[in-house]
């Protein structure tokens, strides 16, 4: 059984969405059950995923030039991969633009520290239980998310020195 | 004591602001701070075409370009579904190999000068010269190529390719030899290496490392053979393993996978065959929504 | 004849110019590395375009140690207020060479995060541009940065974007903490 599956039959309702495109299988999880499911994928020795590969972010804000509204604003990515079985996974959890929280996994995968200080930083979608969150690629006095759709690409706030 | 390792440091790669707090010359509790060098790849690249998105990719890991390149076109043209030629292939695998090679030259020779040892660095620069005249002939820049196009490469290998790259194959393993020889049985280097920097296996696998990192802490995983991509799977070569996680398993998995990497683009120039360098685009479009 | 009239000026002018000969043979650089650059900036260092055989071969990593400020890489907004320290605690006479498109005018990163040109911050003596600049290029402006050690010159302005024009270089008013922040604000708004 490939873990899609495995995870579709423990979690059936807590499973918005699922598909695997060109051989990679996603999930797509309703945001109080992640922690659950994260668990339960590191913790199954069939699954046994023990890397976190990769935490980002998507912003639906002008998805498809506007022609599609999906019915939240962000989507938090996660990839896992497994060193033992050689499978990967993906898990995709839907954020509220109004209250963008999502519980932060660093107490089970120590890569997701800096993960998720990036997504807070270039997003704003805040982790709760992370120890330390703060700002990564930016300085303190940066304000605003830098890499949601609405934040032109080209708006300077320098520290020194003339603004454009 | 408090030290404050700052943004622009004395190691000429890179910039990282390390708040230490020493004891002695042990390290006992450090906060690093990093984003002095955040450029918003991200954000430039969804304002351009995705086929524009090439010379950025060069600009994340600025050692070993063409790597990056590849993995950008991979990842295109898994979603489009879209198949290279055999040849784009091996040529891509050949200068990614080319590509490992330089960045290793450039990790080990700076580790090296930083401990003191400036003529390694000198042989190893010297070495990376040679491979970078050899980027240049094919693609006309010797470090940010923007050389893979999505379904191929840019052009194809010239007709004195195959014998240059065998005559300066031969030169950097003379040099490699050479670095070997003044670094593996040194007192002075061996002690500075040995027991520094240990991390233990199932630190690094919580951290999410891999690459030469993970392989030195003892754990044997390299996407080439486990999830090969391109045509990895019909090559021979070995992956070195290290046993400690410190400094010098780190230095002997790199001059290891140095040697590994010249034996994969000496079988590839065997095995090449001839053909397109680049596949037939026409009519391929991204689908809406 | 003028020089009879205060016949010093003849020996005035000579001593500058065997200062201005021994500077340009002994360069002390602080090689500012961030980025990709850095790897033509290692590569004109050694072996094969040699920087040693200009007097320039000797790396100072300190600013209080070194005259030529070599800017090498991209410089980030969080970066900027360092590149400004490190100048600033350099001593006279001091020069700044701009190596890479992105220290010149800010290369094709037109986003949130990156310098413009150093010379908005700094003043710069010479430019080399190039993505990353070939070693023979780097050796061509050395030689002109060494023309402009003999001459005594230094660049004494800053690029104003807004008029286009060299503004006076003074400390920047952004530089203390209140200062900072109005500049945050208005920048801003």
């Amino acid at each position: 059984m490939t873990p899609l599956q495995r995870i579709q039959e423990k979690f059936s309702e807590q499973i918005i969405e699922s598909h695997a495109f060109r051989g990679d299988e996603t999930a797509v999880v309703r945001p109080d059950a992640l922690w659950t499911v994260s668990k339960f994928l590191k913790s199954t020795p069939e699954l046994d995923f023990n890397f976190l590969m990769d935490l980002t972010a998507v912003d639906y804000l002008f998805y498809a030039g506007g022609r599609v509204q999906k019915p939240f604003r962000f989507e938090v990515v996660y990839h896992f991969y497994s060193l033992k079985h050689n499978h990967r996974i993906r898990l995709k959890v839907p954020v509220d633009e109004k209250d963008p929280q999502v519980v932060s996994l660093t107490d089970l995968w120590a890569s997701a520290n800096w993960y998720e200080r990036e997504v807070w930083d270039m997003f704003g979608i805040k982790f709760k239980g992370h120890p330390h969150l703060k700002r990564i690629l930016m300085y303190e006095e940066f304000q605003g998310h830098a890499l949601r759709k609405d934040y032109p690409v080209n708006k300077r706030q320098p520290l020194v020195g003339p603004v454009n | 004591m408090l030290l404050n390792v700052g943004p622009s440091h004395p190691a000429m790669h890179g910039v990282i602001r390390l708040v230490m707090e020493l004891d002695g010359e042990k390290i006992k509790d450090v906060d690093v701070e990093i984003g002095y060098l955040h450029r918003a790849f991200e954000k430039m690249c969804e304002t351009v075409m995705y086929t524009q998105c090439f010379p950025y990719t060069d600009r994340l890991n600025y050692v070993s370009p063409l790597i990056n390149n590849v993995g950008f076109a991979l990842t295109i043209e898994k979603l489009l579904g879209i198949d290279i030629p055999e040849r784009a292939k091996y040529i891509r695998v050949i200068m990614s190999e080319i590509s490992r090679v330089t960045d290793h030259l450039t990790c080990v020779g700076a580790s090296a000068m930083e401990l003191g040892a400036m003529s390694v660095f000198l042989y190893m620069i010297k070495a990376r010269e040679f491979l970078y005249e050899l980027v240049e002939e094919i693609t006309g820049a010797r470090l940010t190529i923007s050389y893979v196009r999505i379904g191929g490469v840019k052009a194809d290998l010239t007709e004195n390719f195959v014998d240059n790259a065998f005559k300066k194959i031969a030169d950097v393993r003379k040099v490699l030899i050479e670095a070997d020889e003044l670094l593996t049985r040194n007192r002075i280097f061996f002690d500075r290496m040995k027991g520094i920097g240990k991390i233990s296996a199932q630190d690094a696998i919580d951290y999410g490392i891999t690459g030469p990192f993970l392989r030195s802490t003892g754990i044997n995983y390299d996407v080439r053979k486990a999830n090969p991509y391109l045509i990895y799977d019909k090559l021979d070569f070995q992956v070195p393993v290290g046993s400690t996680g410190d400094n010098l398993d780190r230095y002997f998995v790199r001059m290891a996978e140095m040697e590994q990497s010249l034996r994969i683009i000496e079988q590839c120039f065997q095995q090449i065959p001839e053909g397109p360098v680049a596949s037939d685009l026409t009519g391929v479009v991204i689908p809406a929504a | 004849m003028s020089f009879l009239s205060s016949p010093a000026n003849f020996f005035t002018s000579k001593l500058n110019d065997a200062l201005g000969w021994a500077r340009k043979f002994s360069i002390f650089q602080y090689p500012f590395v961030t980025a990709c650059c850095g790897m033509e900036y290692m590569a004109t260092n050694c072996a094969h375009y040699d920087q040693d055989r200009f007097g320039a071969g000797f790396p100072r990593f300190s600013p209080r140690q070194s005259d030529v400020l070599f800017v090498v890489g991209t410089i980030s907004h969080k970066m900027a207020p360092v590149l400004k320290t490190v100048h600033d605690q350099m001593c006279e006479p001091k020069w700044v060479v701009a190596f890479g498109v992105c220290t010149c005018t800010g290369g094709f990163y037109d986003n949130y995060s990156t310098v413009m040109g150093i010379d908005t911050i700094i003043p710069v003596d010479i430019y080399i541009p190039g993505c990353p600049p070939r070693p023979e290029n780097v050796l061509d402006g050395l030689m002109k940065l060494q023309d402009k050690i003999q001459r005594g010159e230094q660049s004494r302005t800053l690029y104003d974007p807004r008029t286009k024009i060299g503004r006076p270089a003074e400390l920047s008013q952004s530089y203390t903490i209140e200062g900072h922040i109005k500049h945050i604000e208005s920048a801003s708004s």
